[in-house]
């Protein structure tokens, strides 16, 4: 692998790249691909494909604590605990040590971090939607927030873009709600979401249980077979590095893509700490660099730079550029930089057993669950008392041996009555959309400092009366769905949800039209330092109720597209 | 399959050659520690026995071997010493001591030297209790409730015993590589639970 270890002053790369997950990647290959020499900086350590996923190949009995946390590592990771699912002795090692990489709350914000090449596209939850004209309007036509800059024609070829080289397993519906996508043939529903699709769509008419969009291989494309991608082997180990590349992300698939051209160098280590802008070329010339072994400071040219740094840390980043022009942060003349931090609300939804299909089973660990697209105030009909909505997703399985634990009991028919499938259960939750909140901001707060002498981000955001309103609908929709399939014990439930724990969390560098109310233009490029370009969720308008990751991947290629043009035409 | 036939499996399907990772050692240390010393970390030799017949009166051996052969008592003590807080240790400690109050009161003896019949009798004494004190945690604030011995023991060798290799792979049954799905299929008679 091309790594930059010892860093040569002489080399002035085309592009940099700051970030390596989801989007980082995706500008890393889209660049190197256009023929630009590329210096991909990433903060923490290197992942290696296959051989640095240390537990993926690790059977349950080989985990010392069975996969509990052990408490000096719950410490270590107390906010990255705070999700309750995705820390466990099998992943711990993919997520922040939180003493380490401190932040500040106001209100409680859960920043789920992953500090190493490939960043959370290793631990992504996968599932991959588009946002539709729906969503691209909504801002405008409600008089929320500010409009998107482009509207669904502008980035539909570049979902069929990423999509096709992604891969992305999935039903197509025709909902104008959710696009459909290019797919590969969709994974199949358990014999109880079956019959609770068929159920909920003859007494709802429009509602729809699809099969979730979800970025695995099952019939790869000779692209993909070509960079050592295999199809999902179905062992929903995804979270701890998939061996198999069967699942997309940086390592699997752009990363290679990239290295392939020749062209891109990998620095990992690499903390960086702001753009370096030029008063008088009016434009960045390069970042500033820590090393996060050496600590040593480091400069880095080059003529464009994609921060791709997640939606905080490129805010961050932006924040922590200051110059004679720009006093308020790179790009901020605008004021907005910060404000209208957004994520998904969740935690909300049903569950219940079924009686029925004790003669059927399943094979294989489907790591996807079922999808319930939008379906609460769709254009045409009759509103709510809150605006936008929110989608399911969900899944039905038999309960295995843990359900010994909520039953009375022990011996030898107890251990019998364990060893067969139980009951069918199923449970949906619910993710709805957040509005753009001027109030829900995140500022920089150099009252303290981290390791490495960097200050820390602040974060000020909570969900309002629209959100409260619509988890009404979230809880009670699921348990009316469930009643209506003849599942019983059908218990609704509402966890409360905080900005962050979605791990959605997007907006404060929002694109618009108009640079007095944004920072990006439609090609993803800050308004007034044009070789610069933020392509991951800090560029979103508005939330939508969809997972996001495929939108950044789409608008990432978009972005690179755009700038390799404008270095062509001399403008860059 | 092996952890090494696991890999050498991932090499044939992706064609490529790999050098075998590392184990992931910085999770071991302890039971390098106890496998190391040949005895427990946070019990006593006679807890660790007690703990050892009290979980196969939960998973007896059956057709299939039971949780003294998976050696389920070893994990809780390294579970128990590195997953839980002190207080936790100490209600669980504090459990094993009550048990063996219970035996010496019905039996005069310790609940190891208690015949098998007895020691069940015991153990449905322990649930009754547990459960006498969940419904009293049941109106309480958060932070008061608990999770009383019987249930931490019970849950710890249910865990303990379905994740072992034997729970999984004799009591249950495991697949490590499933490479397709079927979400909809007959049950044939007899299959055991998928162990993952």
């Amino acid at each position: 692998m091309n790594l930059n270890i010892d860093h040569n002053k002489a080399v002035t790369y085309d592009a940099i790249v700051v970030g390596s997950g989801i989007s980082g990647g995706w500008a890393a290959k889209e660049l190197t691909e256009k023929g630009l020499k590329v210096l991909m900086l990433e903060r923490g350590e290197n992942i290696e494909h296959i051989t640095g996923y240390k537990t993926a190949m690790t059977d349950p009995w080989q985990f010392p604590h069975r996969g509990m946390v052990p408490t000096n590592i719950a410490e270590e990771q107390a906010v990255q605990m705070r999700t309750g699912y995705t820390i466990s002795e099998s992943s711990s090692y993919l997520f922040v040590n939180d003493k380490e990489n401190p932040y500040l709350e106001d209100k409680r914000f859960d920043w789920m971090r992953g500090y190493h090449v490939g960043g959370r596209s290793l631990m992504w939850g996968r599932q991959s939607y588009r946002l539709g004209d729906m969503d691209f309007e909504a801002n405008v036509k409600e008089g929320v927030g500010a409009d998107w800059p482009i509207r669904y024609k502008d980035i539909s070829p570049w979902y069929d873009y990423v999509e096709r080289f992604v891969g992305v397993s999935g039903s197509k519906d025709g909902l104008p709600q959710l696009p459909d996508g290019q797919f590969q043939p969709p994974m199949e529903m358990y014999c109880l979401e079956k019959h609770v699709k068929g159920s909920v769509e003859k007494k709802f008419k429009e509602r729809v249980i699809t099969i979730g969009r979800v970025a695995h291989l099952t019939k790869p494309t000779a692209q993909q077979t070509a960079l050592g991608r295999a199809a999902c082997q179905y062992r929903n180990l995804c979270i701890r590095g998939c061996p198999y590349g069967a699942y997309f992300s940086t390592q699997s698939a752009t990363l290679p893509a990239a290295m392939k051209t020749g062209r891109l160098t990998l620095r990992p280590h690499s903390i960086v700490s702001s753009v370096i802008y030029d008063d008088t070329k009016k434009k960045a010339t390069g970042v500033r660099v820590i090393d996060e072994v050496s600590k040593e400071e480091l400069t880095f040219n080059a003529r464009i730079i994609f921060l791709c740094a997640s939606s905080m840390a490129s805010t961050f980043i932006l924040m922590n550029s200051t110059s004679n022009r720009f006093q308020n942060g790179l790009g901020n003349d605008s004021g907005v930089l910060g404000h209208y931090v957004m994520d998904h609300h969740f935690r909300v939804g049903a569950s219940g057993v079924y009686e029925g299909f004790e003669d059927k089973y399943y094979y294989g660990r489907r790591a996807n669950g079922i999808y319930i697209p939008r379906y609460r105030n769709l254009p045409g009909q009759a509103k709510r008392d809150y605006l936008r909505g929110f989608g399911y997703q969900g899944g039905a399985s038999r309960l295995n041996w843990g359900r010994g634990n909520s039953i009375d009991g022990f011996g030898a028919s107890f251990k019998d009555e364990l060893t067969k499938p139980g009951p069918w259960a199923m449970n949906i939750g619910a993710f709805g959309e957040c509005l753009p909140y001027f109030d829900n901001k995140v500022v920089i707060d150099k009252s303290k400092t981290d390791k490495w002498g960097m200050p820390v981000l602040r974060f000020d955001a909570d969900f309002k009366e629209n959100e409260m309103k619509m988890r009404k609908d979230m809880k009670n929709d699921a348990m009316e769905m469930l009643e209506a399939a003849g599942l019983k014990n059908v218990v609704g439930n509402d966890n409360g949800s905080w900005p962050g724990l979605g791990i959605h969390e997007m907006g404060t560098a929002r694109m618009g039209n108009d640079p007095k109310q944004s920072i990006l233009n439609k090609n993803n490029q800050v308004h007034t330092v044009k070789n610069v370009f933020v392509t991951d969720g800090a560029a979103m308008v508005s939330s939508s109720c969809v997972n996001p990751s495929l939108t950044y991947m789409a608008l990432t290629a978009r972005a690179a597209n755009f700038a390799v043009n404008e270095m062509k035409k001399q403008n860059l | 399959m092996n952890r090494r036939d696991a890999l050498m499996r991932v090499a044939a399907v992706m064609g490529a050659t790999l050098t075998l990772p590392a184990l992931a050692d910085i999770l071991e240390a302890s039971a390098a520690k106890r496998a190391a010393l040949g005895k427990p970390l946070l019990f006593t030799a006679d807890q660790d026995a007690q703990v050892a017949e009290m979980t196969e009166i939960i998973i007896p051996t059956t057709k299939t071997p039971g949780a003294k052969a998976a050696k389920v008592n070893e994990l809780i003590d390294i579970v128990l010493k590195d997953c839980y807080p002190q207080k936790d240790q100490k209600r669980f400690l504090d459990g094993l001591a009550h048990t063996n109050e219970l035996s010496q009161k019905a039996y005069g003896k310790n609940f190891v030297a208690l015949e098998s019949k007895q020691q069940g009798e015991i153990m449905t004494k322990l649930q009754e209790e547990a459960a006498e004190q969940r419904k009293e945690m049941g109106s309480k604030p958060a932070d008061q409730r608990y999770t009383p011995f019987f249930n931490m023991l019970k849950g710890m060798t249910l865990t303990g015993y379905f994740t072992s290799e034997i729970g999984a792979t004799q009591a249950l049954e495991y697949i490590a590589v499933p490479g397709r799905f079927d979400g909809c299929m007959e049950l044939k008679p007899g299959q055991r639970a998928w162990a993952t």
